[in-house]
């Protein structure tokens, strides 16, 4: 009995330390794809600060002139409204106003006017890297705050931005085009992460976005037959007088499944250096097909930013801004 | 460092999975059945904890609790709300589709985007509480609206959702695109400053 347990424990333990040896050189290739730099141009990460703040100052200057009407009370759903939907109220406008009991200095839409005004100031400071690390950190909260006040009115871009502040908050974006570079600020940064952490972080990520938004399309049949090209081209179109596209399904067909599957496959074309180049060209082509016929400029411009930092800078072996980055 | 950099990383991306992987089954649940019922993914993710609130705030931080669904499984329908502003001394109501306060396309966007709300007005099984909760968010935008209005006596707002025909219908029976009507909605003002 003893002996037919002894060899059942030896088995035991052998498909364990198997398992364990198998577990180990999985996690060293995980580790390994994270963290080791295979010559990457870190150009990636000073775009991604100035591209991704010069598009939220875009996005700012463009709303600018309604600041009122879309946060605060004043706005068109007041925030004691829009707050039932939401379960953490305690980050909006209206309640740390209320919070820090500002009502007998300033009125609820001048302390809106000043926040908004505030943020700007240090987006400004973002994007031109002083005090990169604080900036940003500010920004990102800033960001943060006017997402849940104005929840309503957001959409896609402020869920994409949020997304690449917070990996641009987590990375080193002042090592270039910066002025803590200049003035030799922070050049000892402890906080950042490591830079291929960070772009492993943002590939993954742009990979999962494709694979869901392909996978949510491809459920449904209406992508399938051209139906959803052709309702999109509706989208925005203040004339109602579009029906000329209806005189080719078979070309909306092509586009609605030519979207699934770049949407499907692009997680796996993407990392084929061969492929890379034409998967990364459709995506953009398919961005400025949204941007142009949805009405989503911003949006197509975050996305086309995402796509280019994550997978067309890190790979270019020429320094295109070689003789900026000598000149800081 | 690495090891904690390794476990955040997984942990970052299974909340992707996580939010995603419901969002779409919501969606898929909403549109061929209906409901708004938690689907099996939804109770799963509950039952392990993965959607308690410190994951949640974690998921609007950091950005992952966005679905990437975005026009599926289907386009919806656009909404479009249509106010018939009526003033003092004018017989002829002034008719808005676009408030012309909004400058920008991108104010015009975030506006619809607020209007695409009323999207739930169509949801069957519509709890009573949370149908007088979208009538009051119908009362705030016109509200909102009258107040750029001097003197507005009484507003009328029409819910109207754009009506696309399929292409067979186009092509076939020569349907063209509408606005249907949703809901109407009617609001009275008594003096120059809106209710």
């Amino acid at each position: 009995m003893d002996y037919y347990h002894n060899i059942l424990i030896n088995l035991i333990l052998e498909i364990m330390n198997k398992t364990l040896y198998k577990l180990k050189k999985l996690y060293d290739i995980v580790e390994n794809f994270l963290f080791i730099d295979k010559g990457y141009n870190e150009y990636f990460l000073p775009l991604l600060r100035v591209g991704l703040g010069c598009l939220i100052l875009i996005k700012c200057a463009a709303i600018q002139g309604n600041i009122l009407d879309f946060y605060g009370n004043d706005s068109f759903i007041p925030t004691e409204i829009s707050n039932v939907l939401i379960s953490e109220d305690s980050f909006t406008l209206p309640n740390i106003y209320a919070n820090l009991s500002l009502q007998e200095i300033i009125s609820e839409a001048e302390f809106i006017k000043v926040v908004f005004n505030i943020h700007i100031v240090f987006l400004i400071s973002f994007v031109i890297g002083f005090f990169t690390k604080v900036s940003g950190l500010v920004t990102f909260a800033f960001n943060l705050v006017f997402c849940l006040t104005g929840h309503l009115f957001s959409y896609g871009v402020d869920g994409f931005i949020t997304i690449l502040l917070f990996y641009a908050c987590l990375a080193k974006t002042n090592n270039m085009l910066s002025m803590d570079k200049q003035l030799g600020i922070f050049q000892k940064d402890k906080f950042s992460i490591n830079n291929v952490f960070i772009l492993r972080a943002m590939q993954i990520h742009l990979c999962l976005i494709y694979f869901f938004a392909g996978t949510a399309k491809a459920v449904g049949v209406n992508w399938w037959n051209g139906e959803s090209i052709w309702r999109s081209l509706h989208i925005n179109s203040v004339s109602l007088k579009i029906d000329f596209f209806s005189n080719f399904p078979l070309l909306l067909t092509i586009l609605g499944i030519s979207a699934i599957l770049l949407d499907l496959f692009y997680c796996i074309f993407i990392w084929i250096s061969k492929t890379r180049k034409v998967t990364l060209t459709l995506t953009l082509l398919m961005h400025i097909f949204i941007g142009a016929v949805l009405g989503l400029p911003l949006f197509a411009s975050v996305m086309m930013l995402f796509n280019l930092i994550a997978f067309y800078i890190p790979y270019q072996t020429t320094n295109l801004l070689n003789y900026q980055s000598a000149k800081l | 460092m690495k090891k904690f950099l390794v476990t955040s990383f997984l942990f970052h991306f299974i909340c992707v999975i996580v939010a995603n992987l419901v969002m779409q089954e919501q969606t898929y649940h909403q549109y061929y059945n209906e409901t708004n019922e938690s689907g099996i993914i939804e109770k799963t993710m509950n039952a392990v904890g993965l959607k308690n609130d410190l994951i949640k705030k974690y998921g609007r931080i950091s950005g992952v609790e966005l679905g990437f669904g975005f026009f599926a499984p289907n386009v919806a329908s656009e909404f479009l709300p249509v106010y018939y502003v009526k003033q003092i001394n004018i017989d002829e109501p002034q008719i808005i589709t676009r408030p012309k306060f909004l400058r920008t396309k991108e104010s015009q966007i975030r506006y619809s985007s607020a209007v695409g709300f009323l999207m739930k007005k169509i949801e069957k099984d519509q709890d009573p509480c949370f149908e007088d909760f979208l009538d009051l968010y119908v009362k705030c935008l016109s509200s909102k609206v009258a107040s750029n209005y001097i003197n507005t006596d009484e507003m009328v707002t029409q819910i109207r959702y754009k009506n696309v025909p399929t292409l067979k219908e186009i092509k076939i029976k020569g349907v063209q695109p509408s606005y249907g009507l949703l809901s109407q909605h009617t609001y009275q003002f008594n003096s120059r400053n809106h209710e």
